[in-house]
């Protein structure tokens, strides 16, 4: 097997190591975040931003500790740190009290926390460990496919029985992506996909019609024109009444008039439009995709294949809700209920994301570390 | 040959390129994302701004009527009535606080009232009015009229509201309307729940059918200016209404019914077809007024009702369970001829007690029966007949029985808050009691004492399952499940069941315990049961001293059960009822037991439906 090369880094080094053009993005994004927070509490601090700002910076602060934590550490704790997630998870179905109609809040004191946000870290961590761990040979079988599937499945099925849809779908797609980031053969993907497509009649058949109700409103909005087709058609007049220079700071009506819902959480993006216009969309659109491009490189420049399919499953969790998020909200995507990480209100994922992040800066101050 | 090394570079290389492919493929995701940025707000960015500046749109939700609740002759049970309301727009109001301030002054609003506006206030949804007061007088609305310049957004308009034609005589088994509470609104996805004034059933059968009666939501698409004003409709989806439900209750009866239970301090009944299971009227007193219910309840009325030891919110005809007393003494019967542990001739000889190892039980008659058989214990309700009844069958047996008769589960009828009530047996009392069952425990369950108890409403289904010969009768308030049901029979020897009945019919006649009941017509004739439930066991000094019941407390005298069937020979209705501290039985709930039955046939709901 594989020979550990005695490789201590000391900790001056290690903050010499840290990928500071990422950490400056991550802040910017995070500034940004506060300040639509303060635009979403009508200018008031007390509101969401006061809190924004709080959970940001000791998310951050974590984020730079854990980043000094030895490669050898996380890729050790990684399954052990899914069996507990997915005791909690199971526990949150148990014990969890009802939030907004589903079961996903769980009360550690005065915290709420969310844990299938932090579930998604654990399967990325488990699925590098494992993916690590096989050899490219060994791949070949589909057998050795089994497990990964598990990882993916097990807490999926939870997720979504809270119900989580769209963070059930989303774990799926980091479990499809680091797959095939590992190097899983395409005509597998190819297989699953098909087998899914096809057991999509046999599911439809055994549906009550008020759940065949919900599918297709998730699919059309249209079909739901008080409820979730409303929102579509708000969130659409706010981005768009916004511009090429935004309404500015404060200005926007839509949200302040209280005709865009949930504009501090799922819908912030809109808000962000009316305010700025397209010149403020775009420019944020480009730091945040370039945030995605820059944990990548890190994943790029690692030698441990842990490290890098860590980096991979992080940034493709981020760019999934990037890309469902903005989607949903510009009437590209279905409406799922899908935070902005770090720019939305809601401490669990904002939490779970810089977490994930301290992951990123860990492999890219361990680089040239083997594991 | 490839060394360790170089299959560890192919694999690396392998992870770059598949994750540069991941890196293309998120690059073009985000391009389509700016290329929709820019289409929305730089190509259509004008026509959005002139919908968001000019003319804003939104939903005003509007609630559907609810359907009604009819009798079995189609008469109105629940229905809606148009009445007037006071209601803000919180669009035009900039002070909430001073705005309440003026309206108080002309419109009683309690402190409630003040706490609920705030909340439905600053929940609710643009354009949709929050609702200040409903049910206004002539009065108040004249004094309004007048105010109006001086209370901006306040208005009024006319909304539905239920009223329940029977009161109070049927206010359990109906129930009543009520704003859903925080939970309600939090876990339904129903965009109603949001509205302000929306109600939905609270208990009873508005509660039960509540999803048939609530209807679907419609929606106005409202045009509105920057200031926040309504310029016009754009589009309307009616609202789809509430279906109209029919029940099996006889107005008339349930009438009738709730005017005699007045008569005693506390007591319930309720009539059934012994075929069908059509409930015909289920009644329970006292009762409160449903009709001020649906309004904001008073908090002095609310607490007086909750303190009164006679429990007037409760339906006491499912929602309590009580020790059935000697109306449990048929399934005892039941039970021992099942297992052919006795015959109907089979005798005992009482002398009015029995002694088993050192302790005595004694029958409820000093001096005993003498000698009697099945059908003269019945009659008589002789209760060391039935202990060494109970002996003989085994309480497993006793319990099975009364399982297939209805006792010890809930019927499933419809309403909720229905209770088990409780049919020991030995693996319970091993299971609660980690004791072995005695046959001391067979002596006071065979009689229907001690751990046994059960709802009115299980005796009720009893009662019915000997009247129609052993069928598995269940109990329904729909009208429509009465002809889509049809019972099926449980398995009883028909010969038992008759012996049963004919002990039952004995019971009424010269001799039995309720002899001095008898419906007077001779068509009308009924069978039944009397029962007394001890709320506290007799101890012997009680017993030497002369014990009388009526000279204890209220609260600790025996309830009065009676549960009968009419007529006797070609049975329709069973009835079950209790006067709760009554202190006797056959003398107390049986006049009450006659004189429902006997307005029951009166009345003959059974051949009075009209499908509506």
């Amino acid at each position: 097997m594989r020979t550990y090369l005695k490789h201590e880094i000391l900790l001056p080094q290690k903050v010499t190591q840290l990928p500071w053009l990422l950490i400056a993005l991550i802040v910017v994004t995070g500034a940004i975040g506060v300040m639509m927070q303060l635009s979403a509490g009508q200018g008031l601090w007390a509101v969401y931003a006061g809190k924004h700002l709080l959970v940001f910076a000791v998310g951050l602060t974590l984020a730079l500790i854990l980043g000094m934590v030895d490669l050898r550490y996380w890729s050790r704790a990684s399954y052990p740190l899914f069996g507990i997630m997915l005791a909690l998870i199971i526990a949150v179905g148990l014990v969890g009290f009802i939030g907004k109609g589903a079961q996903r809040w769980i009360a550690l004191g005065p915290l709420q926390l969310q844990p299938s946000e932090f579930m998604k870290f654990a399967v990325i961590l488990a699925l590098a460990q494992y993916y690590s761990n096989v050899s490219e040979h060994n791949l070949g079988h589909p057998r050795f496919l089994i497990p990964p599937i598990l990882i993916v499945a097990v807490p999926a099925f939870f997720i979504l029985r809270q119900p989580n849809l769209g963070t059930a779908l989303i774990v799926i797609a980091i479990g499809g992506a680091m797959s095939f980031a590992a190097g899983v053969r395409l005509w597998k993907f190819a297989a699953v996909i098909g087998a899914a497509v096809a057991a999509i009649p046999v599911g439809w058949h055994f549906m009550h019609d008020y759940q065949r109700g919900r599918v297709l409103t998730f699919l059309n909005p249209e079909r739901d024109p008080l409820g979730a087709g409303y929102h579509i058609t708000q969130a659409k007049i706010a981005l768009g009444s916004g511009g090429l220079i935004g309404k500015g700071f404060l200005q926007g009506t839509q949200a302040h008039l209280q005709f865009l819902p949930e504009a501090q959480t799922d819908f912030i993006f809109s808000l962000m439009g009316e305010e700025w216009g397209f010149i403020g969309a775009a420019l944020f659109i480009l730091i945040y995709f370039g945030m995605i491009v820059l944990i990548f490189r890190v994943s790029l420049h690692a030698r441990s294949l842990f490290g890098r399919l860590v980096a991979v499953g992080m940034g493709f969790n981020l760019f999934m809700y990037f890309l469902i998020n903005i989607g949903m909200v510009m009437g590209l995507l279905p409406v799922v209920g899908i935070p902005l990480p770090l720019i939305s209100m809601g401490g669990s994922a904002m939490l779970a994301t810089l977490l994930g992040l301290g992951a990123v800066l860990a492999v890219a101050v361990h680089s040239e570390q083997r594991v | 040959m490839n060394t360790a090394l170089e299959r560890d570079q192919d694999r690396q290389q392998l992870i770059t390129r598949r994750s540069l492919m991941l890196l293309a493929g998120q690059s073009v995701a985000a391009l389509v994302l700016l290329g929709r940025a820019g289409e929305l707000q730089l190509i259509k960015g004008a026509a959005y701004n002139l919908l968001s500046e000019e003319n804003r749109i939104s939903i005003r939700i509007v609630p559907p009527p609810r359907g009604q609740l009819l009798d079995r002759k189609g008469n109105p049970l629940a229905v809606n009535q148009q009445s007037y309301r006071a209601v803000i727009l919180r669009e035009e109001v900039k002070d909430l606080e001073a705005v309440l301030n003026r309206f108080a002054d002309v419109v009683d609003l309690s402190p409630d009232d003040r706490i609920r506006i705030g909340k439905e206030f600053r929940r609710g949804r643009n354009f949709s009015p929050v609702v200040l007061k409903s049910n206004l007088s002539w009065n108040e609305m004249a004094r309004l009229e007048i105010l109006t310049p001086e209370l901006p957004g306040v208005s009024v308009d006319s909304a539905a509201q239920r009223f329940y034609p029977l009161g109070a005589a049927a206010a359990h088994v109906l129930g009543y309307l009520g704003a859903p509470d925080e939970d309600e609104i939090d876990n339904d996805n129903e965009p109603l729940m949001g509205v302000s004034g929306f109600q939905i059933g609270k208990t009873g059968a508005e509660q039960a059918y509540d999803g048939t009666l609530r209807g679907r939501a419609g929606g106005l698409q409202l045009e509105v200016n920057a200031k926040g004003r309504v310029v016009q409709e754009l589009k309307r989806t009616p609202p789809v209404a509430g279906k109209n439900l029919q029940l099996t209750l006889d107005g008339d009866l349930q009438q009738a019914m709730y005017d005699r239970l007045s008569q005693e301090r506390s007591a319930a009944a309720v009539v059934m077809d012994v075929h069908s299971g059509a409930i015909y009227a289920m009644g329970s007193s006292p009762a409160f007024d449903p009709n001020i219910f649906t309004q904001t309840i008073p908090q002095d009325l609310w607490q007086q009702l909750n303190s009164d030891p006679t429990k007037p919110l409760m339906n006491k005809v499912f929602g309590g369970t009580y020790p059935p007393g000697s109306t449990f003494k048929p399934i005892t019967a039941l039970a021992a001829l099942t297992a052919g542990v006795i015959a109907p001739e089979t005798t005992v000889t009482c002398t009015g007690q029995t002694t088993l190892g050192t302790h005595t039980f004694h029958c409820w008659k000093k001096g005993g029966h003498g000698t009697v058989n099945l059908t003269q214990a019945i009659a008589q309700s002789c209760d060391c007949f039935f202990y060494e009844t109970a002996r003989r069958a085994g309480i497993d047996r006793i319990a099975q029985t009364a399982h297939a008769m209805g006792l010890g589960q809930i019927s499933g009828f419809g309403l909720s808050g229905e209770h088990h009530g409780l049919i020991p047996d030995r693996a319970w009392k091993r299971r609660v009691f980690k004791q072995d069952w005695t046959v001391a425990d067979s002596f006071v369950c065979g009689i229907g004492q001690g751990y046994v108890t059960a709802s009115i409403l299980q005796l009720a289904i009893m009662t019915a399952r000997i009247a129609n010969g052993g069928m598995n009768v269940k109990p329904t308030l729909l009208a429509e499940e009465v002809t889509r049901v049809s019972a099926t029979p449980i398995g009883f020897n028909p010969a038992h069941i008759a012996a049963i009945q004919q002990g039952m019919m004995a019971v009424t006649a010269p001799g039995g315990t309720a002899a001095a009941e008898q419906i007077p017509e001779p068509q009308w004739h009924m069978a039944g049961k009397t029962g007394t439930a001890q709320v506290q066991a007799i101890t012997q000094a009680q017993r030497d001293a002369g014990f009388d019941v009526f000279k204890l407390p209220w609260e600790q005298r025996h309830h009065a059960l009676f549960v009968a069937y009419a007529p006797e020979d070609r049975p329709q209705y069973a009835l079950a009822c209790i006067i709760q501290h009554g202190g006797a039985g056959g003398s107390v709930a049986g006049p009450l037991g006659r004189d429902i039955l006997r307005k029951t046939q009166e009345l003959d709901p059974a051949r009075n439906f009209k499908a509506v």
